[in-house]
């Protein structure tokens, strides 16, 4: 069994003990999980995939895959894999991270303005921000490069919104605070956390299937389990495609991204798993029927946060106008290598020394 | 339980692979007229199969000496190249998909020696003798009957939606041999390789709403085949069918059916365009190719690809369908070749989601293996 293979099972572990129905409607309700925590910590995450000359364990995505999808299949009630990527872009753009915990704006487009080192403007729907001591962010600099700036959340104004999956979400709003800038790929934020979200919906899409399969095989009506009846079974193959199709593309995007080939195939699989999450739950619920929707009952869990992580950076919406616009700007005959680039091929012009 | 289509490794020459492809295709497209790769995988064109084979890319993935040893992977390049092109495949497609892998895997070496070198070649057609009348979903209820006789069998019965029967040399039949009856249903069927010259074989073609004939009805009145052309052992007809439609789901064809369409229609967008409809059919078929290379490199590894399989056909089937409702949005005036195309392709899209297995067919078998019981 490989390393990734080994901490995803540990985690994984770690966490189906720490996330039962009413660890997580503790932390919903405002408990942070303190000891959860350090013990994710106490994993080695939080340097996973910082490269190991800057102290980390220079994990990959696809190494990692395993663990953010155990992230979302155990509904983690803690930021660790915000915290885990804000980590990586941080000292890979040569920022040393800072002490405690960082974040991420879940908005793909802030609204702020950058004055020298001052930020100033709205970082939206935060997440974790009680705990969290730094939001990590993605911002354009004036020559149309891409930055990363890394501020305190004391530094601004905290308003709380609420989400849809009820963990904690905040608007944060600075004016002329503090910032630390360094020159960073274009939207890294935004790929990265597209990515990470990517990988959850995976996870939890896996563990509604598995719950939803549970039930049709253990609900008795009309003398037999519901599970026996084609219309049941319809929906559940079809639960089972959108699993298949979710999983094939986070999987396929966390290859491309470590190749630094991300953006088509982060694109796609945000846009399929973002679907999928809508459909699955909507599958979900209806085999379950009245006591899927009950709120003791564990389903709320898992569908409430498919339908946060399907909006969180970038909804289905955004990332088909993005491939859409890639697409475009390929030229009319281009469509047909776009898809094999997207989907991790090697197309036929592509220089001798891509091909290994 | 949940299926992880992971992806194979790059092959090292795949770019090269490309090139040299796409080359061969661009030296015989300009025959092709929209139609004809409207028609994707169905259209039909011995001479261009013999330039196929020619080339070395039918009987890829057979072993030497048979074939050229090559891997699925490698195959799969090939084929989506030519899907991709809307190539006319279809008189080496079935051969190079099923017929000829499952020969090798349970035929004797006298039919292997016989039949496989004509395929790899390009120049022996196979069609599949599966469907009855009676017997569509429920090919195990199928009644034809193969009797012993001095030196063979006798086959009686008819077999329907043959595609390309009327081309075909030969035919990998389904017959039953045992008694028949519940107990029996999956027992007791044999397959054969049948001679499409026999005597006592009569083909009467099927025209499809298009007006165009690709299947047909095949009668056998006591038709002779002699025992060293029964395939595989008598009474292991189902084990060999299931294997063999593994194969028949298994392949890009199984999304690409309407690629032809789709790479026609973005020549002819207008100048705003519905991006999230392009956008949602992009990320589709990038999706379906991630699935269906996944179960060309799971074959390279020996995985069972039966669940897989029925999967990516399903999954893939759906996408076919919608990609003319998806023209249709993109290009609100498509000029006459591409309205042709689109019309073609509808009239046609009901048989995706029905051949090799309807898709309520492939969601009870997907249901299954993920443990409804």
């Amino acid at each position: 069994m490989n390393i990734g293979q080994q901490v995803a099972d540990a985690t994984d572990r770690l966490l189906a003990a720490h996330g039962s129905p009413d660890a997580l409607t503790r932390a919903e309700e405002g408990l942070w999980p303190a000891a959860l925590w350090n013990q994710l910590l106490g994993l080695g995450l939080g340097e996973a995939m910082v490269d190991e000359e800057r102290g980390g364990h220079g994990f990959g995505w696809s190494d990692l895959a395993g663990t953010f999808i155990a992230i979302g299949r155990r509904a983690c009630p803690v930021p660790i894999g915000e915290h885990m990527v804000a980590r990586a872009l941080v000292e890979r753009s040569g920022l040393k991270a800072p002490d405690g915990i960082l974040t991420l704006s879940t908005r793909i487009e802030p609204r702020i303005q950058i004055d020298a080192n001052r930020v100033s403007g709205e970082l939206p729907a935060v997440v974790w921000g009680g705990e969290s001591r730094h939001i990590v962010f993605s911002c354009d600099s004036e020559s149309g490069g891409g930055r990363l700036g890394v501020v305190e959340l004391s530094a601004g104004t905290t308003m709380p919104r609420p989400s849809i999956s009820r963990t904690p979400h905040a608007d944060l709003t600075y004016r002329s605070a503090e910032v630390r800038l360094a020159p960073a790929e274009r939207g890294a934020v935004t790929l990265a956390g597209a990515l990470l979200r990517s990988l959850q919906i995976t996870g939890a899409i896996e563990r509604v299937l598995a719950d939803t399969v549970t039930y049709a095989n253990t609900r008795v009506q009309f003398g037999r389990p519901i599970g026996r009846f084609q219309a049941i079974q319809q929906l559940v193959a079809e639960l089972g495609n959108e699993a298949a199709a979710s999983t094939a593309t986070a999987m396929g995007a966390a290859r491309a991204l470590d190749r630094n080939e991300g953006h088509l195939a982060v694109a796609v699989a945000k846009a399929r798993s973002s679907a999928a999450a809508g459909r699955v739950a909507a599958i979900a619920h209806e085999v379950h029927a009245a006591i899927g929707v009950t709120l003791d009952f564990n389903l709320h869990h898992m569908t409430r946060r498919l339908w946060q992580w399907r909006n969180d950076f970038g909804d289905e919406f955004y990332w088909r106008a993005e491939l859409a616009r890639a697409a475009t700007a390929e030229g009319r005959d281009g469509l047909w290598s776009l898809i094999i680039a997207a989907s991790g091929g090697v197309d036929a012009n592509a220089p001798a020394s891509e091909t290994t | 339980m949940t299926l992880s289509f992971p992806q194979p490794s790059s092959i090292p020459s795949e770019a090269a692979l490309r090139r040299e492809v796409r080359a061969f295709l661009a030296d015989h497209a300009a025959a092709w007229s929209s139609r004809d790769r409207a028609r994707s995988w169905i259209g039909f064109d011995r001479d261009f199969s013999r330039a196929v084979g020619a080339r070395g890319w039918i009987g890829m993935t057979l072993p030497r000496p048979y074939g050229h040893g090559r891997s699925h992977v490698e195959r799969y390049i090939v084929v989506e190249e030519m899907l991709a092109a809307g190539a006319p495949v279809g008189a080496h497609w079935i051969a190079d998909r099923q017929s000829a892998p499952l020969i090798v895997k349970r035929g004797t070496e006298r039919q292997k020696q016989l039949l496989v070198p004509g395929i790899v070649r390009g120049e022996t057609c196979f069609c599949i003798g599966m469907s009855e009348p009676a017997s569509g979903s429920d090919l195990a209820s199928i009644t034809s009957r193969a009797t012993r006789v001095d030196g063979g069998w006798r086959l009686d019965g008819r077999k329907v939606w043959t595609t390309g029967a009327h081309h075909a040399d030969f035919m990998i039949a389904l017959f039953r041999t045992g008694q028949g009856g519940s107990a029996d249903r999956q027992e007791g069927l044999t397959q054969f390789l049948v001679d499409m010259r026999s005597s006592g074989l009569e083909i009467r073609g099927i025209r499809d709403l298009t007006g165009e004939r690709h299947f047909n009805e095949v009668l056998f009145d006591g038709v002779f085949v002699p025992e060293d052309m029964v395939l595989g052992e008598p009474g292991n007809g189902w084990t060999q069918v299931i294997a063999e439609l593994a194969h028949e789901r298994s392949g890009p064809e199984r999304y690409m059916s309407a690629f032809p369409l789709f790479l026609a229609a973005l020549r002819q967008t207008g100048e705003t365009i519905d991006a999230n409809c392009l956008g949602e059919a992009i990320a589709d078929y990038v999706t379906l190719r991630l699935v269906s290379l996944s179960v060309a490199g799971q074959m390279d590894e020996g995985k069972d690809i039966a669940q897989a399989a029925a999967l990516a056909k399903e999954l893939g089937a759906d996408l076919e369908q919608r990609t003319p409702d998806v023209v249709r949005r993109l290009v609100p005036d498509p000029d006459e070749a591409l309205s042709e195309m689109i019309d073609y392709v509808t009239c046609v899209a009901p048989t995706f989601s029905i051949r090799g297995g309807t898709r309520e067919i492939m969601r009870g078998l997907s249901a299954r293996g993920l443990g409804l019981r």
